[in-house]
C-alpha cells in the first residue's frame, strides 16, 4: 500500500508487544493511522480508521490474506511493528489511494486479528502436519464449498480463520483438484493437459505462486523459502489462492503424490522458472514505483501544504518595504495627510493647518511629515506670558495626533511610527 | 560576470553550510575565484567547518558599520576566500542587513563566483541572503519537514526573481521511509542536481575543521560535491575511486612509513 512514512508514534518488536492489546487500544481510542509490520524484507500495512481496520496489505497480498501473512510475521520475534498516527482526512485519502486493499465494512477483521495473534504460536507449526496428512487423503467432498467461498470477495475473513483452524487448513489442496472458473494463465494449463508430466507441473504452480509471494527477497532466498515451506502452510495457502482451472483429476492426484514424494533435487530443477517469475514480479514492482505520481497527490500523501500566493505576499511584506507598491505611495500619502489634517483641525485652538507627507518606500517604509499650523492669537499679556508654553503643548498634541494617524494607517505594523520624522511649525 | 549563488534550505540542520563550504572549495580547485560568504549571522558555522574561527573582522562588524567588507575577507582552504559571519552574539544587536547589499557589491568585484550561505528559515536575514543572489541552490534532506520548508523557500525565491539551479538532496539513504528523488522533484518542481549520501566522514571532517573535499577527497560525499561544482561551471569531473587496498596492506604501508 502507498503510505506516508513519517515519524512513528510507537515502535516495537513483535516479541515485546501484545499485538491484540495494541489493536484493542487503537479501537478503544478510535485512533486513525496505520501499522507497518516489517519482517526481514517483507513489509505489511494495516490501515485503521476510527480504531477499525479498513485496509491491509502484506507484500502482494491484500485484505484478509495480508492479515494472515502479518499474523505469521508476528510469530517472528524480529518483526518490527511501527504505529503511525495520521488525520482522519488522510485516512480517507489513503483509502482512496489503496482501494484494492480495502477491507469490507461488514468483515470481522478486528476480531480476527485478535484471534490470530492469540493463536499465532500454534499456527506456525501445526499446519505442517495438517498439510502432509491432508495431501495423503484426497478427499474432495468439501472442496466445492471452499472453492465457492474462495471466489467470493467477502469471504476473506473466513479464509483467515481457516488458516488458524487446523481442520480447515486441509481444504486448500482440494482447490487444486476442482477449479471451476479461475483465470489461470492459459499456457500453464495447456502444459498440464498436454504433457503427462503433470505432477511436476502441479508442483511448479505451487512454487511459482509461492515465489511470487516473496516479492522483495532475492531469488535464492525465494527458492530456499519455497522449498522449505512448500509442504507446509504457505505452499498450501498458495495452492488455495491460485485456484487453477481445468486441472484433470488424474494429473492433480499424481501431482499430489509428487508433492509428497518428489525429492528436493527435482524441485530445484524448476528454479529457472521461479527465478523468471521472481524477477518479473520485482520488475513489475519497480515499474509500479516508477510511475509518475501527480504532485497534488504527493503533497496530500506526505501532508505537505502547498504554499499559497497570499502566504508569500504576507511574508514579503516584512521585507524590502514590500507593504506598499510605488504606485500606491501617493495614495497613502494623501490618506495620511487628510487624516492628520482633520485630526489637527479638531484641536480647539487651531485656526488652520497644512500637512505634507513624504513616504520613502526604499528598503523599509519610512517618511517625513511636515505640519504647518496656525493657532488663535491671544491677548498681548497672555502672549508674552504663556505663548511659549501653549506652543509646546500644541506641538506635543499635534505630534501625538500624527502618530495616532500613522498607527491607524499601518495597524499591523505599529513600529513603523518610529520611522517617521514629524515636524511641526507654527505660523 | 560574477555569479552570485545562494545556498538555502528553509529548514535548519540539513547540511547547507557543509555543502556551501565544500562546494566553495571544490569550485576553487577548478580555478575559479570564489568567495564564500556566511550570511547566517545568527548561527554562524561556516568558519568552524573551514577551520577559520576567531577572525578579528567578520561580517558582523561589516553589518554593524564598524568595518569595511574588504577587511573581512580571508584566504581559506584550497584557495577559496571566506567572509566569516563571526560568532559574537553581542554584535547581533547592531546588525543591519541593509548593509549586506553594499557589501556584496564590493565582493562581486573581486570574484568569479560568490557563494552565500543563507540562514535557515524565512526571516528577514534569510530573505536578504536569497534576494541578494541571482541564482539559488536548494538543499534538502529526503524527509517531509525538510521538503516542506524547501518548498516555501523555493516559492519565495521565485517571487524574488531568483533563478533556482536545482535541488541538492543531502544525507540520502537507501531507505523506503524517505521520499524518492522523483517524488522530491515532483513536489518541488525543481530538478535534483546532486544527491549526497549519508556519510560519517562529514562530521569527522567538521570536527577536524577541514573541508571534506580536502580531508577525504575519495569519499562519496566529496565526489558528489566535486561533481556538483563541475556541473555548475561546465567542467568535467572524474570521480576518485576509494582506496581498495586491504587492511593488512594498509597496515604494512603504515608500518613502513609510506602513508
Amino acid at each position: 500500500m502507498e503510505m506516508p512514512i513519517t515519524k512513528p508514534s510507537m515502535v516495537s518488536y513483535a516479541d515485546e508487544l501484545d499485538f491484540s492489546k495494541l489493536m484493542e487500544d487503537l479501537a478503544k481510542d478510535h485512533k486513525n493511522g496505520f501499522i507497518r509490520v516489517t519482517s526481514g524484507s517483507e513489509e505489511g500495512y494495516i490501515l485503521y480508521k476510527d480504531g477499525k481496520q479498513v485496509a491491509a496489505s502484506y507484500g502482494r497480498f491484500s485484505k484478509s490474506e495480508a492479515l494472515e501473512k502479518i499474523n505469521s510475521a508476528l510469530g517472528n520475534k524480529n518483526t518490527l511493528i511501527e504505529v503511525f498516527d495520521i488525520g482522519p482526512s488522510q485516512v480517507n485519502y489513503l483509502l482512496d489511494l489503496n482501494k484494492p486493499y480495502t477491507i469490507e465494512a461488514d468483515s470481522k477483521v478486528y476480531d480476527v486479528i485478535g484471534e490470530l495473534k492469540k493463536t499465532s504460536t500454534g499456527t506456525s507449526e501445526e499446519p505442517v502436519e495438517e498439510v502432509t496428512s491432508q495431501i495423503k487423503e484426497p478427499e474432495v467432498t468439501e472442496s466445492n464449498k471452499v472453492e465457492a467461498s474462495s471466489e467470493n470477495v467477502s469471504e476473506d475473513v473466513k479464509s483467515v480463520e481457516n488458516v488458524v483452524e487446523p481442520s480447515v487448513a486441509e481444504k486448500p489442496d482440494t482447490s487444486l483438484k476442482e477449479q471451476p472458473s479461475s483465470p489461470e494463465p492459459p499456457k500453464e494449463v495447456e502444459k498440464n493437459e498436454e504433457v503427462d508430466s503433470a505432477p511436476s507441473l502441479g508442483l511448479d504452480e505451487a512454487e511459482a505462486d509461492s515465489s511470487a509471494e516473496v516479492e522483495k527477497s532475492s531469488v535464492a532466498d525465494k527458492l530456499d523459502k519455497a522449498l522449505n515451506e512448500l509442504p507446509k502452510d504457505e505452499g498450501v495457502d498458495e495452492l488455495h489462492d491460485s485456484s487453477p482451472s481445468e486441472f484433470l483429476d488424474e494429473s492433480v492426484d499424481s501431482s499430489i503424490k509428487d508433492i509428497s514424494e518428489q525429492p528436493m533435487a527435482d524441485t530445484k530443477s524448476e528454479t529457472p522458472d521461479m527465478a523468471e517469475i521472481g524477477s518479473e514480479s520485482s520488475e513489475t514492482q519497480d515499474m509500479v514505483e516508477e510511475i509518475p505520481v501527480d504532485r497534488s497527490e504527493l503533497l496530500k500523501k506526505y501532508g505537505i501544504k502547498d504554499v499559497q500566493d497570499d502566504d508569500v505576499e504576507n511574508l514579503l511584506q516584512s521585507y524590502k518595504g514590500g507593504i506598499i507598491d510605488d504606485d500606491d505611495v501617493e495614495r497613502v500619502e494623501l490618506v495620511l495627510m487628510n487624516l492628520i489634517k482633520k485630526s489637527v483641525l479638531g484641536i480647539p485652538k487651531i485656526k488652520g493647518t497644512e500637512v505634507m507627507v513624504f513616504l520613502d518606500n526604499y528598503k523599509e517604509l519610512s517618511g517625513t511629515i511636515n505640519i504647518i499650523t496656525e493657532y488663535e492669537s491671544q491677548g498681548f499679556l497672555n502672549r508674552i506670558m504663556g505663548q511659549n508654553r501653549t506652543a509646546v503643548n500644541l506641538r506635543r498634541q499635534i505630534i501625538n495626533i500624527a502618530e495616532i494617524a500613522i498607527k491607524k494607517s499601518f495597524r499591523q505594523y505599529p513600529e513603523v511610527v518610529e520611522k517617521f520624522e514629524i515636524n511641526v511649525e507654527f505660523s | 560576470m560574477t555569479r552570485v549563488i545562494t545556498v538555502a534550505s528553509g529548514k535548519g540542520g540539513v547540511g547547507k553550510t557543509t555543502i556551501t563550504a565544500n562546494l566553495g572549495v571544490a569550485l576553487a580547485t577548478y580555478g575559479e575565484q570564489v568567495i564564500v560568504l556566511d550570511a547566517d549571522v545568527a548561527m554562524a558555522n561556516l568558519e568552524l567547518i573551514l577551520g577559520m574561527e576567531g577572525k578579528s573582522v567578520t561580517l558582523h562588524d561589516v553589518l554593524s558599520g564598524d568595518a569595511d567588507i574588504e577587511d573581512a575577507i580571508y584566504e581559506g582552504p584550497g584557495g577559496v576566500k571566506v567572509v566569516p559571519a563571526g560568532i559574537s552574539l553581542e554584535g547581533l544587536r547592531k546588525i543591519k542587513m541593509d548593509r549586506l547589499e553594499s557589501a556584496l557589491e564590493i565582493l562581486i568585484e573581486s570574484a568569479d563566483i560568490l557563494l552565500i550561505d543563507a540562514p535557515a528559515g524565512l526571516e528577514k536575514d534569510a530573505l536578504a541572503a536569497i534576494a541578494a543572489a541571482q541564482e539559488m541552490i536548494l538543499v534538502t534532506t529526503p524527509e517531509v519537514p525538510s521538503i516542506s520548508d524547501a518548498l516555501k523557500t523555493k516559492i519565495v525565491a521565485n517571487r524574488l526573481g531568483v533563478d533556482i539551479l536545482g535541488v541538492v538532496i543531502n544525507r540520502e539513504q537507501h531507505d523506503k521511509t524517505f521520499l524518492t528523488i522523483s517524488e522530491i522533484e515532483t513536489i518541488l518542481e525543481v530538478p535534483v542536481i546532486a544527491v549526497i549520501p549519508e556519510d560519517n566522514e562529514v562530521s569527522r571532517a567538521a570536527a577536524f575543521g577541514e573541508p571534506l573535499v580536502v580531508k577525504n577527497p575519495k569519499s562519496p560525499t566529496s565526489n558528489a560535491i566535486m561533481q556538483l561544482g563541475a556541473d555548475l561551471i561546465g567542467e568535467e569531473y572524474q570521480p576518485i575511486e576509494p582506496d581498495k587496498k586491504g587492511v593488512i596492506s594498509k597496515l604494512v604501508e603504515g608500518l613502513l612509513g609510506r602513508r
